[in-house]
């Protein structure tokens, strides 16, 4: 993670260096913007059973510099707190999506991090930093799925009735690409600061290995440890949330 | 006989002072300190004016009245006074400002009401409610003498005192709603209503101003002869002969077919129709101040209270300003008419063949690219329809190469270094539009011809001199010429055209007497000026010449790619922003007028900051930010508007070779002034109104349930559209540098304004690489 870091902070210090003596755009002379956004998205959990929403909320911090009159750079932090929930399957996992049938439900816990690099294009007649733009990122980061316990109900197996168990998410983190990309404006409110707000899309490119343990009774009334490995997969994280936050433009 | 020495001797220095007032033209501006009338916050002068225009007792709907007119008078006032058009404190507005006050000598008004003239060609007067009189420097040019402007100035304080301008909308309002005595006149159309009620206020005006008249110490019949003035002034200063010696030489004459044998006929007819006229015809006014002067006790009073040497000189100027007016508007004939009038009387003023110059280039210019005027020789009266058939009659080439040759002629005598430049950019026009170089042009001298010249006109002229007193700086009026040939007048109609087979080339013979070197060399520097500008453009489009369509697609993609990045670039050091503007328009409210009047000062402040911001060199020139010592500034504006309003009327005509805007003289001592070529309009319109199909996109969002909430805010949040433009033109060559409008579907806020502000301002000084 420091090492990401460390990467982003050198790309925007180069490319303040290699702009310092050009052309001055930006707002009234200033081209350098932090800015902290949040977007609170609802998480669905589709299924038969235990058919959910809940709303979590991400947290993002963004450092922007204004490179020409079209084109700004930005380096940001993402983090989602306190949780996301997630929707799991027996060995492929849509979050958002239901894709097959023959499975159980349960909420992973998540929370996840990103850094990243992004490119804010202004359309129109509009300049940068003011106005509507277009973002364009990519983020490196990790999700982490906390440790939970959930105890599940099934038929027995002469089907007189449920028969409880239990099933344990160790806790896991693994690492995913996110390209992120909206439509976002910047609205100076007086001063030096500024709203913002937009609609933004992430996709994720990146799997983990989750180990998910099913204690249970078996027919002797031994118990059991069922371990099970499944591939996570995620493609789309929070489709279309919407973000709103507040800036200032710095130098 | 000592007296008789004196005056003779007064007479020619008085002479010889006018002239010497004359030849050496300035535009005329003010002078002093600057009246409160052009200072000051509209919005507070709209306050005060509300309170004590309108009353408790008043109806909602009068109040309404009321208040919108005292808001729009008000601005449009200030617009006009903020212009840079009206004159104080210096010798004509002086003049007419001791005119009213022996007028208002025993009125109570005269404290109430001031006047200033206006620089316009227009023949005009009129009040507003504020007590503030407007006389144009057109109108002065055409008057006979002073009392005539007292009795115009008599019926302008008339307007003003019986307050008619604000009944008027009033009532105008009233008779458009068809309310109060409306209600049942419902088969008059609103145009003749309102035509009938204007009618009644200016007979009202002409009758007590007569009374004025009557009591100050002018000559009571001026209230009669002005109307002369008022219906002829659209005419020129003078009815005169056409200058043929100006385009002939000694071995060179003109075709007998380029002049009309008879000048279309005047109209005298001054009972005219006036059913949707603002003033009744001359005929009924008239006839109403005989009836008053054979009720009055008449004695003669004095035609000039300030002296006739005095209103001489005024009107000189005005008149002197008027030809400037109109070969800045660009009514080419119509200076070149007046300027060979007032020249016939001062043969060696310089400034009269200065303007005849400008006027032939301005004619030949606009003719090389189609037509010099939109008005037929037919559709003029008078001697002028002459000037105008010649002009009309005359190829381009044909035409082209005559005013090269007067205005070289002109020169010789001047030997003016604008001239010259203008004498050099036609030269150009006859090389490159119609292909005529040195080789073709003939220089052999000759046999002299014998000349036929009409001295229609001239015998006129020599018959009324005799027959009637001097009245026009010592010639005869031209109103004493149209009264006489009134008297005689019959509606003969216009003369007949001549058929159209044309006249043959007789150009090239023009130069016949002319000094061959001098137009070797004139026509050597036109040829160089052409080829390079050839050369130029072979170079632009040598670039995209081998490239197939969809090549030349991408290299104009990319090129406008590279300016979206990187904007314009133009390299400047200062620019002067003129009276920056900000217009906030509401679709049902109209313009929200005191609202613009505050973001207008944020506006100013705001590229005062921005400018400071990206290193720009920048003077704002506001009147909302002038003070009694602004005079200058304001004069300034004034030059400045004039030369700003000329340039974009040649370029929206594209020139292949440049038009040099005729104003451009007169910018030079700006240039100096405020050490930049580059001067600027800018100015944001933000305009409100209601979105379209709201009904349909609510259904939809209706129908489409969870998509109703952004349905209603489509409805609820009103559509904005926002034009922050630039017009900034350079003074060295007359061009437009940057014409830009960057419309944008928001409301601006001042956020807004500095982000495209600042980045034009860093546009305008990044140099390009």
């Amino acid at each position: 993670m420091k090492k990401e870091l460390s990467w982003v902070i050198a790309i925007l210090l180069f490319v303040i260096t290699f702009q310092a003596n050009a052309q001055a755009p930006g707002y009234v002379g200033k081209r350098l913007l932090v800015d902290y956004s949040f977007a609170t998205v609802p998480t669905f959990l589709p299924g038969v059973t235990n058919s959910t929403v809940s709303f979590a909320t991400i947290h993002n911090a963004e450092v922007s510099w204004v490179l020409n009159r079209r084109i700004s750079i930005a380096g940001h932090y993402t983090v989602s707190f306190p949780k996301l929930d997630f929707s799991d399957m027996d060995d492929e996992y849509f979050y958002d999506y239901y894709l097959g049938d023959n499975r159980q439900l349960s909420e992973v816990p998540t929370k996840y991090q990103f850094i990243g690099f992004d490119v804010q294009i202004y359309g129109g007649k509009r300049v940068a930093p003011v106005g509507t733009y277009f973002n364009l990122g990519f983020s490196v980061g990790h999700f982490t799925l906390l440790e939970s316990f959930t105890l599940n109900y099934d038929y027995n197996y002469n089907y007189t009735g449920t028969y409880p168990y239990e099933s344990v998410f160790n806790p896991r983190k693994y690492g995913v690409g996110r390209l992120r990309f909206g439509i976002n404006n910047k609205k100076i409110i007086g001063g030096s600061v500024y709203l913002i707000s937009g609609i933004n899309a992430n996709i994720l490119v990146g799997k983990g290995t989750v180990r998910k343990d099913e204690v249970f009774n078996d027919d002797n009334g031994f118990l059991k440890l069922d371990r099970l490995w499944m591939t996570r997969k995620v493609r789309f994280d929070n489709l279309l949330h919407i973000k709103l936050g507040i800036g200032i433009l710095f130098v | 006989m000592n007296k008789g020495i004196i005056t003779t001797l007064l007479s020619i220095i008085l002479v010889s002072w006018v002239v010497a007032q004359t030849t050496e033209y300035k535009p005329l501006k003010s002078s002093g300190t600057m009246p409160a009338d052009f200072r000051s916050m509209v919005g507070d002068k709209v306050a005060t004016e509300l309170d004590s225009e309108i009353k408790s007792s008043d109806k909602s709907s009068v109040k309404k009245s009321k208040a919108e007119f005292v808001l729009k008078s008000n601005y449009m006032l200030y617009n006009l006074l903020s212009s840079g058009q009206v004159l104080y404190n210096e010798e004509v507005s002086n003049y007419v400002s001791n005119v009213l006050k022996k007028v208002l000598a025993k009125s109570k008004s005269k404290d109430k009401v001031r006047v200033y003239v206006i620089k316009s060609s227009a023949s005009n007067a009129f009040a507003t409610n504020q007590g503030v009189l407007f006389v144009t420097t057109g109108l002065i040019a055409q008057l006979e003498n002073e009392a005539q402007l007292a009795y115009i100035l008599g019926h302008e304080v008339t307007h003003f005192e019986r307050k008619h301008s604000i009944n008027q909308y009033i009532e105008s309002d009233r008779s458009f709603a068809q309310r109060g005595v409306y209600k049942y006149n419902k088969y008059n159309d609103y145009i003749t209503r309102m035509s009938n009620y204007s009618k009644s206020l200016e007979l009202e005006a002409d009758s007590v101003a007569f009374g004025l008249l009557n009591d100050s110490p002018y000559d009571l019949k001026a209230s009669l002869s002005v109307f002369d003035v008022l219906q002829f002034s659209y005419l020129p200063f003078d009815e005169i002969d056409f200058p043929i010696e100006m385009f002939e030489s000694e071995h060179f004459e003109l075709p007998k077919e380029l002049y009309l044998d008879t000048a279309v006929a005047i109209n005298f007819d001054d009972d005219y129709d006036d059913t949707k006229s603002s003033h009744p015809n001359i005929r009924k006014r008239k006839r109403a101040v005989k009836r008053y002067l054979k009720k009055t006790n008449y004695k003669k009073g004095s035609v000039y209270l300030q002296g006739k040497e005095k209103f001489i000189t005024v009107q000189a100027k005005c008149r002197n300003e008027v030809l400037r007016l109109l070969l800045k508007d660009g009514y080419y004939v119509e200076a070149f008419y007046n300027s060979v009038a007032l020249g016939n009387r001062e043969t060696e003023n310089k400034y009269y063949k200065k303007c005849m110059a400008k006027a032939l280039y301005g004619i030949a210019k606009y003719k090389n690219i189609g037509s010099y005027s939109s008005m037929d020789y037919d559709e003029s009266e008078g001697s002028i329809s002459r000037f105008y058939y010649f002009f009309e009659t005359l190829e381009k080439e044909d035409l082209n190469i005559l005013a090269l040759n007067a205005m070289i002629g002109i020169n010789d005598q001047l030997n003016d270094p604008f001239v010259d430049r203008l004498i050099n950019n036609l030269a150009i026009d006859a090389v490159s539009i119609h292909e005529i170089f040195y080789d073709d042009l003939k220089f052999k001298p000759y046999p002299p011809v014998q000349k036929e010249v009409d001295t229609t006109v001239i015998d006129v002229v020599e018959e009324k001199k005799d027959s009637v007193d001097d009245t026009d700086g010592g010639f005869v009026s031209k109103y004493d010429k149209l009264r006489e040939m009134r008297d005689e007048w019959d509606d003969a109609g216009s003369p007949e055209n001549i058929d159209d087979e044309g006249l043959g080339k007789f150009y090239l013979n023009v130069f016949v007497d002319r000094d061959q070197d001098l137009i070797r060399d004139l026509f050597d520097l036109a040829e160089t000026a052409d080829e390079k500008n050839k050369e130029a453009i072979k170079a632009e489009e040598s670039i995209t010449k081998d490239m197939s369509y969809r090549e030349l697609r991408k290299y104009r993609d990319k090129q406008r790619k590279k300016e979206r990045k990187k904007g314009v670039r133009l390299g400047l050091d200062k620019v002067v922003y003129i009276d920056p503007e900000f217009f906030a328009v509401d679709e049902r409210k109209g313009v929200k007028l005191v609202n613009s009047e505050k973001k207008q000062m944020d506006f100013v402040s705001s590229i005062k900051k921005n400018a400071e911001q990206a290193d720009l060199n920048v003077e704002v020139l506001s009147p909302k930010l002038f003070d009694e010592g602004s005079t200058e500034e304001l004069n300034d504006i004034g030059l400045l508007n004039s030369w700003m309003g000329e340039v974009p009327s040649h370029q929206k005509r594209s020139f292949d070779n440049e038009f040099i805007p005729l104003e451009t003289e007169f910018m030079s001592g700006l240039e100096k002034k405020y050490g930049t070529t580059k001067f600027c309009y800018s100015g944001v319109f933000t305009y409100k109104s209601k979105k379209d199909n709201i009904g349909q996109v609510l259904l939809y969002s209706l129908i489409c349930y969870p998509l109703f909430p952004l349905g209603v805010i489509y409805a609820l949040v009103p559509k904005h559209t926002s034009l922050y433009y630039h017009y900034m033109c350079d003074t060295k060559n007359g061009k437009i540098v940057y014409d830009d409008v960057t419309e944008l579907n928001i409301k601006m806020n001042t956020g807004d304004i500095n982000s495209q502000m600042y980045d034009k301002m860093i546009q305008f000084k990044t140099a390009a690489e």
